[in-house]
């Protein structure tokens, strides 16, 4: 998976959100940093996954991508067209090709509606089908996600949670997108229940080719289903390589200290396993630290080097990026 | 696979589902529980009586309404006599022509109270449906565009809300009366005047000025509910399938219509429910004090009125028509409480 096109190519991306003052006369006294310059791509046909702790922007990272919310800088391009200019009709045009699955399986389906009007409703907005074609077209991806097609007429509430989640891929699929993106699919779903979706994630992908943007905070999840996977710390990525190098040789002590944080199913091993255990709080994204974002925690920083000058995110080699300064061949001997 | 196994499963569980027939709709489960809720069923069915009273009130009333025989004025029902103090059947005029008595006038109580919910009635309908569709309008508008758009509007009803409703309305009904009585043809006001009429026609009164008091009302009854669709919309546009509306392409009005009002109507029906008894009372009061419908219309304000004006000697001309006000209002109020709560997803299994 280390060649091929490139689907979806970020540069640079920044979503600041206004913090705003007053009731009437509302003044603009900062930004909340939620994403601060993001720089990467996903190519077609592989899943990338995008780790973090909470509140590190990872869903806002992917809903800046789809243009739910408008990035404040930087650019998306889509098959080489750039989706931040986009507007109106051409956007919408878009909406076609890339999709999401959501979080939260009970909040992601208006109540109100049946489950074909849910799963039908992208095809109707679009215009690509109506009437007797409709019904038939929102049956089969029932059976495709795995649900009876005869469900068709029932409400989300009579739905368990694996189910919605399923009834959520459905509308996902059914303008036949390229990209999707899985906003932590599987967080509130039963332990039990997440596997058949990640599952059912996998096959879709076999079956239509589909790429996805994986955002999760359960990193043994993500290493089952990623080709590759960015780290995520305080609106920035520290660490982005194929999933092998990331387990087995992590850079960032950001990753690191993640890695060291998943349990491992062999007591021996658990036994003699060494955890990273970060102080203090994440600082906060409105007015994040000088220098390396993560220096303010960093078990190994360079005084001097991390708390003044922000590490550049760059290749090493071998397809790893990664923003240290200890990373850096060339730096680790000052 | 897990996932095919698990699909034979949830087969033969819908099978199973299918064949006891569960109720798939919202709606049908709300209508259910309303109906076991004996105080809404009640206030309900006598809401549905009282609209059929008004819709076939010249069938049902014993006499015109407004022509009476001054002769028979103050008469006393021979029923109500024992309830009344002793003293009355010294000078009180008893007959069994009417069955509530007569006015001051000579004119059937009973037949003016008939008649009467062709007022009250439609104050409340009307009012509750113009607070409703200026009320939704208006606070989707502002909840869903939000921002600036949003501050300016509602910094609007706030400036409405600040001034006291009755004044503003009493002062409006003024106004009204005075600027639209009597005018030459041509002008606004004589337009208006012509709604009026045709309004007073559909309602099968001879002059009641009826259009006035929906105006009235109308124009100080909607900020309540745009407050309210407002707040609503406010929490329900950050849900994640507003945000999944949006990522499929669906444009605003569509999102609004099919995904925000479906999940809004709820609580703003019954919010307007419970406020028909405030429009029914505000307009029963504008009559009281003179300035609602024109004589001889038989508004239950006005002939509380006009019974408090000889109340100690004939109490019956105020008991009537106050007892019926009580009943509509306790009715509108229970069908209200009712389908708050059966409208309220929560409520679902208690009784």
């Amino acid at each position: 998976m280390a060649e091929g096109e490139i689907l979806v190519e970020v540069k640079n991306l920044k979503m600041w959100f206004p913090i705003t003052q007053g009731i009437v006369f509302q003044r603009h006294i900062g930004d909340i940093k939620a994403v601060n310059g993001l720089d990467f791509f996903v190519r077609r046909g592989e899943t990338l996954g995008l780790v973090g702790e909470s509140g590190c922007g990872k869903s806002t990272t992917g809903r800046a991508i789809l243009q739910l919310y408008r990035p404040t800088g930087g650019d998306v391009l889509f098959e080489g067209q750039s989706l931040c200019t986009m507007k109106g009709e051409p956007l919408r045009h878009m909406r076609r090709k890339m999709q999401m699955i959501f979080q939260d399986p009970y909040a992601s389906l208006n109540p109100r509606m049946t489950v074909g009007d849910i799963v039908g409703e992208p095809l109707e907005v679009h215009n690509l089908m109506s009437g007797k074609a409709l019904r038939d077209r929102v049956m089969d991806l029932l059976e495709v996600v795995g649900l009876n097609r005869y469900f068709i007429n029932r409400y989300p509430h009579e739905f368990s949670g694996g189910q919605r989640q399923r009834i959520g891929v459905a509308r996902a699929l059914a303008v036949q997108p390229d990209f999707i993106v899985c906003d932590e699919p599987i967080s509130a779903l039963d332990v039990s229940i997440q596997a058949q979706i990640i599952n059912l994630l996998e096959e879709l992908q076999k079956q239509f080719g589909l790429t996805y943007l994986f955002i999760a905070h359960d990193l043994s999840v993500v290493r089952h289903i990623s080709d590759r996977i960015a780290v995520m710390y305080l609106g920035k990525i520290v660490e982005l390589t194929t999933r092998n190098q990331l387990y087995d040789n992590p850079l960032h002590p950001y990753t690191q200290a993640l890695l060291s944080a998943v349990p491992i199913p062999d007591p021996a091993v658990e036994e003699k396993r060494k955890r990273i255990i970060l102080t203090g709080d994440v600082p906060s994204p409105a007015n994040p630290p000088k220098g390396c974002h993560f220096h303010t925690r960093c078990p190994v920083y360079i005084a001097g080097t991390c708390d003044v000058e922000e590490p550049e995110f760059v290749d090493i080699g071998n397809e790893h990026w990664v923003a240290c300064h200890r990373a850096r061949p060339d730096r680790t001997q000052s | 696979m897990a996932t095919q196994e698990l699909t034979a499963r949830e087969r033969a569980a819908l099978r199973l589902s299918e064949r006891q027939g569960k109720p798939a709709n919202l709606w049908i489960d709300a209508w259910q529980r309303l109906l076991k809720n004996r105080a809404a069923a009640m206030g309900g069915l006598i809401v549905v009586l009282l609209i059929l009273t008004a819709v076939f009130a010249p069938a049902l009333a014993p006499y015109h309404y407004a022509v009476g025989d001054s002769d028979e004025a103050y008469t006393v029902p021979n029923w109500l006599m024992r309830f009344l103090p002793s003293g009355t059947a010294g000078y009180a005029k008893t007959s069994d022509k009417f069955l509530f008595g007569s006015d001051y006038l000579g004119r059937d109580l009973l037949s003016r109270l008939i008649y009467g919910t062709r007022i009250s009635l439609p104050v409340g309908f009307i009012g509750a449906t113009i607070a409703l569709l200026m009320g939704l309008v208006y606070g989707c508008i502002a909840g869903y565009y939000g921002g600036r758009v949003d501050n300016v509007m509602m910094r609007i009803v706030d400036i409405m809300y600040a001034f006291p409703t009755m004044l503003l309305i009493i002062l409006m009904m003024a106004f009204f009366k005075s600027t639209f009585a009597d005018v030459s043809p041509g002008t606004l006001a004589y337009g208006f005047n012509q709604v009026n009429k045709v309004v007073d026609q559909i309602l099968g009164l001879q002059g009641g000025g009826m259009l006035f008091i929906f105006m009235g009302i109308g124009i100080t009854a909607w900020m309540g509910m745009a407050r309210l669709a407002r707040g609503q919309i406010l929490s329900l546009k950050e849900k994640e399938f507003v945000e999944a509306a949006h990522m499929i392409g669906s444009g605003d009005i569509r999102i609004i219509v099919r995904h925000i009002l479906p999940n809004i109507i709820g609580p703003c029906i019954v919010a307007e429910t419970l406020a028909i008894p405030g429009y029914i009372n505000t307009e029963v009061f504008l009559s009281f004090i003179g300035l609602g419908v024109d004589p001889p219309t038989p508004s239950w304000g006005a002939m509380i009125s006009d019974g408090a004006q000889a109340i100690r000697s004939y109490p019956h001309m105020v008991i009537f028509p106050a007892f019926a006000l009580a009943i509509t209002m306790f009715s509108f109020n229970f069908l209200g409480d009712g389908l708050r709560d059966a409208l309220d997803p929560k409520m679902k299994g208690a009784s």
